[in-house]
């Protein structure tokens, strides 16, 4: 009886170390690997790196083709995983050249810059709401309203 | 800087105040309507050596319009300090002002203040917008882009031709533009601006308030935007100043008096000003290039005011040229952008020039003598933070009324 006394707790610990374990790819917070999301009445079905690059920073125009709805840029307020893997990887810029290109253009096409959110579940909420928008979140954010139209990793 | 733009400031000022009481929060904001930016500079420049060319700094010296050159980095002095005010109206609609600070590019250290753009923009779809009020004039790539811009500049010399004190082109207009971009499938595009606005007047630094004449300027620029590096483009653009009326000046310090006198009516001429700019812009992840050139020439409609004068021994030019051409690197030191650079300016003008040497005075005209700009830069433009460009600069003239030798500091910034 002594014995099973230690032991039951021994299973239970290897148990849940298990189980920690198994689930870590899931509880981990997937910085690395973003989606790109558009509001879902946007009838664009998806994009290439280059595409959302060039519409994401309005080099050529400023609105959507097809959907007439001016395009608006939204990022993340400070720096995150989500974001060095945009500007990286998808943009191929270094933050304060990002930061540059939208006063740049402020002064030169009287363009807004991109709106800026705390977290990814304010980014959702704020493209889900404006037909026009298009962000970056992180793979296990919550996408539910919005289009995903491209996978980033 | 022409004194008639001074009486705006005060409304714009007020415009800008108002509009910020208006503003719930300042740049990146939801429920912002008016974004507020600018850009400035503290400049000090100094110059040693002899005169480039004593022989025009003779003509200068007795026959020019300021006793010292423009736009001249001589000792402190601020480039140019703007702010740039946006309204977000609705969507589609915008009202965008700038309004600038800055020491007088010529002999004194005197402030001004002044507006550089006010205008509302309608923008129906990438293919048509359009904008209506003080604009840049849409000719060339630095008068709309660049200008006096220190933090998006390498240099910290202002283009001679866009320095608005000249009139050598017309910086700014008053009146309503268009402007689109169509995109083909390669990831070209071709953008166009054409624009209507108030002509020259009988002097070509009244650029702003010019209404005496009943004359206008008609302006086109087409640019092809190509999907080769950060930014390419390849434009070329021109303008037509309609008929606008002066009077002619022999010889260089001739004050010709404009009174209802027939003595003078002789004298009346009637210009047609047209104007060239080519320009390639290219910047690269690591280089980039810049060339822009400029062709204007007046010619005088229905007189024969100036082949009388010419007749007469009296030397009247009728064109300009200039060119800008740039060159710079772009390398990492510690983790930050610097930028080497070198750059050519060239700008000649007629000496005895029938239209660019002309000022008005109260009931007069007097013809005074511009001088050319020939030099070459180069230096070293440095990033030290994302909103701070450092540079550091060494300008040698080879021609021209200006010292052979200059040496420039600048701390330029942007927000």
């Amino acid at each position: 009886m002594k014995k099973f006394k230690y032991i039951i707790p021994k299973i239970c610990l290897a148990s849940v170390l298990i189980l920690v374990s198994w689930m870590s790819p899931i509880l981990k917070p997937d910085g690395n690997t973003i989606v790109i999301i558009v509001n879902n009445e946007n009838p664009i079905a998806d994009m290439s790196i280059g595409k959302t690059k060039i519409t994401y920073l309005r080099k050529i125009k400023k609105r959507w083709p097809k959907f007439k709805k001016t395009v608006l840029p939204v990022d993340r307020k400070g720096t995150c995983p989500a974001q060095v893997t945009f500007y990286t990887k998808v943009l191929k810029m270094a933050p304060q050249d990002v930061n540059r290109y939208f006063v740049e253009r402020q002064y030169q096409k009287a363009e807004k810059p991109p709106i800026e959110f705390n977290s990814d579940a304010d980014v959702v909420a704020y493209v889900k709401a404006n037909p026009g928008a298009i962000g970056y979140v992180s793979k296990s954010a919550s996408t539910k309203g919005v289009k995903i139209v491209l996978t980033v990793e | 800087m022409h004194s008639n733009r001074k009486y705006i400031f005060k409304p714009c000022l007020l415009i800008l105040l108002v509009a910020s009481l208006f503003s719930t929060d300042i740049i990146g904001q939801t429920a912002s309507k008016v974004r507020i930016n600018g850009f400035g500079d503290m400049t000090y420049g100094s110059l040693f050596g002899n005169r480039a060319n004593q022989t025009q700094y003779n003509l200068f010296s007795k026959y020019g319009e300021s006793s010292y050159p423009f736009n001249v980095n001589k000792d402190f002095g601020i480039v140019g300090t703007d702010l740039v005010a946006t309204a977000d109206i609705s969507d589609n609609l915008i009202f965008q002002t700038e309004v600038n600070l800055q020491v007088e590019r010529g002999e004194t250290s005197d402030m001004e203040l002044d507006v550089e753009r006010a205008y509302l923009d309608y923008q129906i779809s990438d293919a048509f917008g359009i904008q209506t009020g003080l604009f840049f004039t849409p000719v060339g790539f630095s008068n709309r882009n660049l200008y006096a811009r220190a933090w998006l500049m390498n240099s910290s010399q202002i283009r001679e031709v866009v320095e608005e004190s000249t009139g050598l082109v017309p910086t700014h207009t008053i009146g309503i533009n268009a402007y689109g971009t169509f995109v083909s499938d390669g990831g070209h595009a071709l953008n166009y601006i054409a624009s209507i606005g108030n002509g020259r007047a009988s002097d070509p630094v009244t650029i702003f308030y010019n209404r005496n004449e009943s004359n206008f300027m008609y302006t086109g620029l087409l640019e092809w935007q190509l999907p080769y590096g950060d930014d390419f483009r390849i434009g070329l653009s021109g303008w037509y100043a309609d008929k606008f009326g002066t009077h002619a000046a022999d010889t260089l310090g001739h004050v010709t008096t404009i009174e209802e006198d027939p003595a003078n009516d002789s004298l009346a001429l009637t210009l047609i000003e047209t104007g060239f700019n080519p320009y390639i812009w290219y910047k690269g992840r690591k280089f980039n290039f810049f060339v822009e050139a400029h062709l204007t020439t007046v010619t005088e409609k229905d007189g024969n005011v100036l082949q009388n004068l010419k007749n007469k021994g009296f030397d009247q030019g009728t064109g300009q040229f200039g060119i800008t051409a740039e060159f710079s690197l772009n390398l990492k030191l510690k983790g930050k952008k610097i930028m080497p650079f070198i750059r050519y300016d060239n700008l000649e003008i007629d000496k005895n020039h029938a239209y660019y040497g002309l000022r008005a005075g109260e009931g007069d005209i007097t013809k005074y003598y511009v001088p050319n700009f020939n030099a070459l830069m180069f230096g070293i433009a440095y990033d030290i933070k994302a909103f701070n460009r450092i540079k550091i600069e060494y300008i040698h003239h080879l021609d021209g009324v200006r010292m052979q030798h200059g040496l420039v500091l600048q701390t330029a910034f942007g927000f």
